[in-house]
């Protein structure tokens, strides 16, 4: 009986002690999952249930938050605003990302100065970056509007407008793309040149080569940084806060900006954590996809092994 | 993510990035396309690196410029001080302009006074007038026709033709109109106070009612069409030296009088002789101050009663200034200076230790705070400037209105240019001023530097907890086994990628529970309990040092925690670093956690101080770059001296694949 309960019983004394050891020296991560993920999470699927405005208690009240939420107009332009925020800011990096870690990995010279340069934005502080944006953004005395004076033109609002304070927001969000130029770089250097020498000789072209083995190749690292910068994209916070204050009319109004106003600004903790778990949900579905359909476009080398 | 738990072990990062340049350099035998394709390759980047680096310059260019070039149109783009020459021997100093000289030179001259025109038609020869709905009218355009510019309007007609015309009236809903053709044969240019000294006249043309002036002297009556245009009269700068300062009753307007191929009113002084000219440089209103250390020195009280009669005298150059004698305690007299004056008690200075008693022009003062000088209350200002100094000064005595004048014969060389056409005499300076003021401001009971030191404080406590905490954990993920590692260890991997905000209201309960809200605890405790992406990181690390060096030591009875701390992390100087960096880096750019968990500003961390700097000097982008330049300043540094940390770390998060 007491064997049967020791997991370890068949294990040689000092196997034990060395699993012991381990469950030892792991248990500051174990014991901090416990309390600030695992027990978060199933709580706040709770407080999700309930009606619990902040310093009162929490009461049960089942699925209200989240009819609430479905005819909350807040939700549903917070819910457009950062899916088109995702759909401007990831595709965008990433295509800009790969273009210039394509372009470095050619036989550039100064890499590393280039590199220092295109990651520099990416280091300082985002709210710094967002100061500084929002200074660059402004429609008389910003940077951008005084160059395109130069040549003519009057530009934009920028943040001031409704029409382009998402996309100001979308263009800088490409400006610190510099982490995943770094990333894709490192990725391009693992692909055996072999491979486009032997394609070379079979006659395939820069774009062929591109196609067949570039984008193949690094498909698992892209597929890594989509998902990343799609939960990251999901959650953009400082950028609308500091720029636009979700403004000019809620234009800018992101889903982690709507949660924070119902959680800390209303107290609404039970309907915050609603939006919370609706956008984990969202989150989580969307990853399946893009897993799911990898298959489709990710190609692991450890198949072409298999097959 | 089956694959995860399989992955490789990470190189050493000086190896990694040694090994990745050695290969960068032996694929230079792959093709890369003619010279042209190079070229374009480069073009390219340059293009790409101008966009990262442009905004980042020019945040620094702006910290340094005072407010005016921030919101100077043309955009100034060197930070830089203003030229400016001192008016003969007095406080007030004349900006500098360049303008362009009758001989065709650039020269550094002084504004001298102002030229208005205006387009006038004599109503006698009055045009055929059309009264046009005014939305039928584009907007007035200023078009130069011949030497005479009209504002000019397209009207559209009912057949679609359009005609130009310049609107001389309104009449209700319409504008009265007539056609520019018209118009310019009978059009001048005269100068505006030309023009408004004429005397008002109703002049009725057409049936339409007109404004115009008459000139009885001509026997002419205009009508004034604008637009206005203005020339501004110059002078070299030696004039600023010639200047005197004389009391503004004593100067009267003797007509005007030319200057070159200009003109500018000519004043005489009372008590002068008439052919003696002079041109007003500046007329306004001057303040007597002193050194505000002076007024503190040697400046005292007097009860009113224990003074004689005040007379006005010249005080250190500075003309009328009250002066009494005062009966002092000890019995003796002293001629003293009224500085300011109550119903019971008078601040004075003895006449002969008022040294640096002068005149300012009240422009230069700010609205001044109040200080207690010896039982009055003294008006002071601790950043008056003069010359490239700052001054505490006090402000005394009476106010009183001065003119700037120059002999007529030192401003000869007087001309004229548009004054559009001049612009600043600048010099590259790069002034630490903003980031004085940025740093000095009050935020609720704080400065940056208390900003500064939480945020250092919080980079320090993560240090220690991650270190504490991620060699442990990073070193059983690597080292040991045990049942249910790989199983941990994907969960590990999957924390990394779970949304925070589904966290993040219990956790705050959690933190409210423990009555840490508005503290520094939040924000470094969970450090203490490991971090997912460190403990990878360290993990990968741990992995790539060979196990015969441990072994060896565990042969000689060394425990686990001897092995890890005197073989293991010797040799992993370079991860430990990288993990050293990256906490440092998290800790001093988080935003999100600060602003939930943090609010009063003694609290606040560097980026929140900013954030807070930010709603409080929302328009002033000068103070605004400053301390975003400072914030970013350390992690810069960092990022210059340990950029391959940086790197390794970042290539190790994006290729898990």
């Amino acid at each position: 009986m007491a064997a049967r309960l020791r997991p370890f019983a068949n294990m040689s004394a000092s196997a034990r002690r060395e699993a012991l050891t381990f469950y030892v020296l792991i248990s500051p991560w174990l014991l901090g999952f416990i309390i600030f993920i695992a027990y978060p999470m199933v709580r706040s699927l709770y407080l999700a249930l309930t009606q619990y405005q902040i310093g009162r208690e929490p009461v049960f009240v089942g699925f209200d938050n989240f009819s609430r939420l479905f005819q909350d107009p807040d939700f549903w332009q917070s819910l457009r605003v950062t899916g088109l925020y995702v759909l401007g800011s990831v595709p965008g990096s990433t295509v800009i990302a790969i273009g210039v870690a394509m372009l470095l990995a050619q036989n550039i010279r100064g890499v590393s100065i280039w590199r220092t340069i295109y990651f520099l934005p990416s280091v300082v502080a985002p709210i710094a970056v967002a100061v500084l944006w929002f200074y660059v953004f402004n429609p008389q005395y910003g940077l951008i509007n005084t160059l395109l004076g130069y040549i003519g033109i009057k530009g934009p609002g920028w943040i001031t407008s409704e029409d382009w304070a998402l996309p100001s927001l979308v263009f800088m969000s490409w400006w610190t793309v510099g982490g995943q130029v770094i990333i894709y770089l490192a990725g391009l250097k693992n692909i055996p040149k072999e491979y486009y020498e032997v394609a070379q000789i079979d006659g395939a072209g820069s774009w062929a080569r591109f196609w067949n083995i570039t984008v193949p190749m690094l498909s698992p690292t892209i597929f890594f940084n989509v998902v990343l910068g799609f939960i990251g994209a999901f959650q953009v916070f400082d950028g609308p806060l500091i720029l636009t204050n979700g403004g000019p009319n809620k234009a800018t109004l992101t889903y982690m900006l709507n949660l924070y106003r119902e959680a800390f600004q209303m107290g609404s903790l039970g309907y915050a954590s609603a939006l919370a778990w609706v956008l984990f949900l969202i989150i989580m579905a969307l990853t399946v996809v893009i897993i799911r359909s990898s298959s489709l476009w990710v190609y692991y080398e450890t198949e072409r092994e298999r097959a | 993510m089956t694959d995860l738990s399989s992955l490789p072990p990470m190189s050493s990062p000086t190896g990694g990035l040694n090994h990745a340049a050695r290969r960068a350099e032996s694929r230079s035998g792959k093709p890369v396309g003619p010279q042209f394709g190079r070229a374009l390759n480069y073009l390219i980047l340059f293009v790409g690196a101008t966009i990262m680096l442009f905004p980042l310059l020019w945040m620094f260019t702006s910290s340094f410029k005072p407010e005016w070039q921030i919101l100077a149109q043309p955009p100034i783009w060197i930070p830089s001080t203003w030229i400016h020459a001192q008016a003969g021997s007095t406080t007030q100093e004349f900006p500098l302009w360049w303008a362009v000289n009758p001989d065709g030179e650039r020269e550094e001259v002084l504004k001298v006074g102002v030229r208005r025109f205006t387009t006038v038609i004599d109503v006698s020869q009055m045009p055929e007038l059309i009264a046009a709905p005014a939305d039928r009218l584009s907007d007035a355009q200023p078009t130069a026709m011949d030497s005479v510019t009209f504002n000019v309007r397209t009207l559209t007609l009912d057949d679609g033709t359009t005609r130009q015309v310049v609107a001389i009236a309104r009449d209700g809903e319409n504008l009265v109109v007539a056609a520019v053709d018209d118009l310019r044969k009978i059009a001048a240019i005269r100068p505006l106070d030309e023009v408004n000294a004429g005397k008002r006249a109703n002049v009725e043309i057409g049936g339409y009612r007109l404004q115009a002036r008459e000139l009885e002297e001509e026997g002419v009556t205009l009508l004034a069409l604008g637009p206005e245009s203005e020339l501004t009269v110059v002078a070299p700068q030696e004039v600023a030296s010639a200047a005197v300062l004389v009391p503004a009753e004593a100067v009267e307007e003797a007509g005007l009088a030319p200057f070159g191929s200009t003109e500018l009113p000519v004043y005489t002084l009372a008590d002068h002789p008439e052919a003696e000219k002079y041109v007003l440089l500046s007329a306004e209103s001057w303040q007597p101050i002193i050194d505000l250390e002076q007024a503190r020195a040697s400046g005292f009280t007097v009860e009113n009663s224990a003074l004689s009669a005040s007379e006005l005298r010249t005080v250190n150059g500075t003309p009328d200034m009250p002066v009494a004698t005062a009966g002092m305690e000890d019995g003796s007299q002293r001629e003293v200076v009224l500085l300011v004056e109550t119903s019971a008690l008078t601040f004075v200075i003895p006449v002969d230790e008022a040294t640096t008693l002068r005149l300012t022009p009240l422009g230069k003062l700010a609205q001044p705070f109040v200080a207690n000088l010896d039982g009055v209350s003294v008006s002071y200002r601790d950043d008056y400037v003069e010359g490239d100094q700052r001054h505490a000064i006090a402000i005394v005595s009476e106010r009183r209105d001065m003119a700037l004048i120059a002999p007529q014969a030192v401003v000869e060389q007087a001309f004229d240019v548009p004054s559009e056409s001049l612009s600043a005499v600048l010099t590259p300076n790069f002034s630490l001023q903003n980031y004085v003021d940025a740093l000095s401001k009050d935020l609720g009971g704080a400065t940056f530097f208390t900003f500064f030191r939480n945020s250092g404080l919080l980079v320090l406590l993560n240090l220690i907890g991650h270190f504490l905490s991620v060699t442990l954990v990073a070193y059983a993920f690597a080292r040991l086994r045990a049942p249910g590692k790989n199983f941990l260890f994907m969960v590990l991997l999957s924390t990394m990628m779970l949304p925070f905000p589904v966290m993040l209201i219990p956790t705050f309960e959690i933190f409210q529970k423990l009555g840490m809200i508005n503290t520094l605890w939040p924000l470094f405790v969970r450090s203490f309990f490991g971090n997912a992406f460190l403990i990878f990181l360290l993990r990968q690390f741990f992995m790539a040092i060979p196990m015969e060096l441990e072994e060896a030591a565990r042969i000689d009875g060394a425990t686990t925690l001897q092995v890890l701390v005197r073989v293991i992390l010797p040799l992993s100087a370079p991860a430990l670093a990288t993990v050293g960096i990256f906490t440092f880096w998290w800790t001093w750019n988080s935003f999100f956690e600060p602003y939930v968990y943090l609010s009063s500003p003694q609290q606040y961390t560097v980026s929140l101080g900013l954030a807070f700097f930010k709603g409080q000097y929302n328009t002033s982008f000068h103070l605004l770059m400053a301390a975003s330049m400072v914030v970013i300043l350390p992690i810069i540094l960092i990022f210059f001296f340990a950029q391959r940390y940086f790197i390794e770390g970042i290539q190790l998060t994006g290729l898990k694949g």
